[in-house]
């Protein structure tokens, strides 16, 4: 076993530094057109930089907004799950009560090494934690947090919405796989069976949603619920999306597959260091873009009184709803394998059937109210 | 060339090497995934002829999305099958699964 | 050359599908049918069938390569067989004489006139378009596929064997 020695850090910091300000020409030389509009744009007219698509997607409903949510989600987590079982958190990094925990640990597992097993499949083991963070983000571009700060406002949105959270099952699977452990790929396959039930009551929970409002579009379900908030036409709807959103999260109760006591870590017990970073925070860019989904579906989207802004009360209703299902860890013990399978195909789904019939039945009515 | 030929011809390459998996193939699996292949072919077919012929949009999604369906539930019994016939006998191999007795 | 972006997702989808075909092992080969279903729905967008797209990419991917992929895992890779040539010859000869027969035919289709604009397309009237002419198909479409689901469970499972 050989020894670190300082020269390899400090040749290590050399090369990478070097390496980081060569990337950063080479891409400042390659969007330079781009780059010189956006600052004439933006300075002859300093607000509209805030309604290109650019910006959106890279800095507010995108990319920056979200890794910033994601590590301020995990200390709140930490936090509150904490307070919640009588104890303090993290405590000691940061001026004040563990703030900087997260970033502590951000910069813990990018300097740790990522062993990979012996006889594991290498491409597919580097390239499974990249893939989850890719699907786990992609769905943000569809949510809207008020009617312009939309990054795609495409026509069958929930649908796109769907079609790639059908993904993650698939992630999952060749992770596990790839991990050559029996164990992980138990626990991959325990992951996959609770994905997968819980899939089809997300789908038929949302559909209530579309029936109101009349098109997939998620501005347009958002808008239609400027009156009335659709959580009061669906409530057993609104209940059985948010199960199945913390099924499909792996949040405890439905941690199974990453059951601390039983599987280590469950279907990514292999990874370590920044592999094992990804798949943590695309939970977390995950949960953001859930809580997101639920709040345009349910909750109104950006609607409330017009003293505030419309993204005040968007943001709002995210942070509660968020705040909400971080709490849960730490109120509810873990859900067994065959219970949590037996509910998500047949207690479930007649549940949401029972509120799509209610709905279809009482539809004229509901849309005279809402217009 | 035409804008429908294109696709005509992207949907025959498609089927060509689906059939080539289904003959050449001795691996149940991979015959599994050259008939998905031809169900794919057919589906592009119908898509090109929405596009670029005298079949309406709603029509033609109507009748992939019941090919999609049916296609799933075959691929499911087909792998139901892949998978006993594998515990009973120890090895997918078509040509040697020639007979009901082991 | 106007037909650059279909040739290059016929490129694309035909190494896709000849990969997953022809790859060492089946978890590859399951992983480029998956691609090969994203770029056939690649090619559903192009062609401007959105919802088609879509549906593509929730089904084929997120189900049926799920579970050809959850299969292969389970059955695990089989014995590597020496290349028998005769197959592969006349694999080759089937898919070459499928090729050459359509491509014959195809002069056809360049004496076709290009189509008028096609109506506007909303969901609701696909929706519409189903349930008046396919409604009783779909309700048999949805006892075929619970049993062919129920089928396959069926005979997937293991015999569950007495104990005295």
């Amino acid at each position: 076993m050989q020894e670190l020695d300082k020269d390899y850090a400090s040749s290590f910091v050399k090369y990478s530094i070097v390496a980081v300000i060569i990337l950063l020409a080479l891409v400042l030389y390659l969007i330079y057109p781009y780059l010189l509009a956006l600052l004439q744009l933006l300075f002859s007219n300093p607000s509209a930089i805030l309604n290109t698509t650019l910006f959106k997607l890279l800095i507010f409903p995108g990319l920056i907004y979200v890794s910033i949510v994601a590590l301020i989600a995990e200390w709140v987590e930490r936090k509150l799950v904490a307070r919640i079982q009588v104890r303090v958190g993290p405590f000691y990094v940061g001026g004040w009560e563990g703030l900087l925990q997260p970033i502590a640990d951000l910069f813990k597992l990018i300097t740790k090494e990522i062993i990979i097993p012996k006889h594991a499949d290498k491409n597919i083991f580097i390239l499974s934690p990249v893939l989850a963070f890719i699907v786990g983000a992609l769905p943000i571009i569809v949510i809207p947090y008020s009617p312009t700060y939309v990054i795609w406002d495409y026509q069958f949105g929930l649908l796109l919405y769907f079609a790639i959270l059908a993904f993650y099952p698939l992630v999952v699977l060749l992770a596990a796989w790839s991990s050559n452990n029996k164990y992980s790929f138990i626990g991959g396959l325990r992951a996959l069976y609770q994905q997968a039930s819980y899939e089809v009551p997300l789908f038929l929970a949302a559909l209530p949603a579309v029936m109101l409002a009349g098109s997939f579009s998620l501005t347009a379900i958002a808008s239609a619920q400027a009156k009335v908030w659709f959580i009061l036409f669906a409530p057993l709807s609104a209940i059985v999306f948010f199960a199945g959103m913390m099924a499909e999260l792996e949040r405890i109760p439905f941690d199974m597959p990453e059951a601390d006591s039983e599987l280590v870590s469950g279907w990514t017990t292999e990874y370590s260091g920044i592999a094992w970073g990804l798949f943590q925070f695309g939970a977390y860019v995950k949960l953001l873009a859930y809580s997101g989904f639920f709040v345009t579906i349910f909750l109104g989207g950006w609607q409330g009184p017009a003293i505030l802004p419309p993204l005040f009360w968007s943001l709002l209703k995210v942070s509660i709803v968020v705040l909400i299902l971080l709490s849960v860890r730490g109120f509810f013990p873990r859900i067994r394998i065959d219970q949590l399978v037996r509910a998500g195909w047949g207690r479930l789904i007649p549940i949401c059937i029972l509120n799509i019939v209610i709905i279809a039945l009482l539809q004229p009515y509901i849309v005279s109210i809402l217009r | 060339m035409n804008e429908l030929s294109v696709y005509i011809i992207a949907s025959v390459i498609f089927l060509a090497i689906g059939v080539y998996g289904i003959i050449a193939k001795r691996n149940a699996i991979r015959i599994l995934f050259a008939i998905e292949i031809v169900i794919n072919a057919a589906n592009l077919n119908i898509a090109a002829f929405a596009r670029y012929g005298s079949l309406a949009l709603s029509q033609a999604q109507a009748i992939a999305i019941f090919v999609i369906g049916i296609a799933a539930a075959e691929a499911a019994v087909g792998l139901a099958i892949i998978i006993q016939a594998f515990r009973l006998r120890g090895k997918i191999n078509v040509d040697e699964m020639n007979e009901m007795k082991e | 050359m106007d037909f650059i972006v279909p040739i290059i997702l016929i490129i694309f989808s035909s190494i896709a599908a000849i990969l997953s075909l022809e790859s060492r092992s089946l978890v590859y080969g399951a992983v480029s049918l998956a691609i090969f279903f994203l770029g056939l729905s690649l090619f559903f967008f192009y062609l401007g069938l959105t919802y088609l797209a879509i549906f593509q990419v929730a089904v084929y991917v997120g189900a049926i390569a799920v579970l050809i992929m959850f299969t292969v895992m389970v059955v695990g890779e089989g014995q590597r067989r020496k290349r028998s040539v005769p197959l592969l010859a006349m694999g080759l000869l089937g898919g070459a004489i499928i090729l050459a027969s359509f491509l014959m035919g195809i002069s056809y289709f360049f004496s076709l006139p290009n189509p008028s604009m096609q109506p506007s397309f909303t969901l609701v009237s696909l929706a519409r378009y189903v349930m008046d002419n396919y409604g009783l198909i779909l309700f048999i479409l949805a006892l075929l596929l619970t049993s062919a689901a129920y089928g396959a469970v069926a005979l997937a499972r293991r015999e569950v064997e007495e104990t005295a």
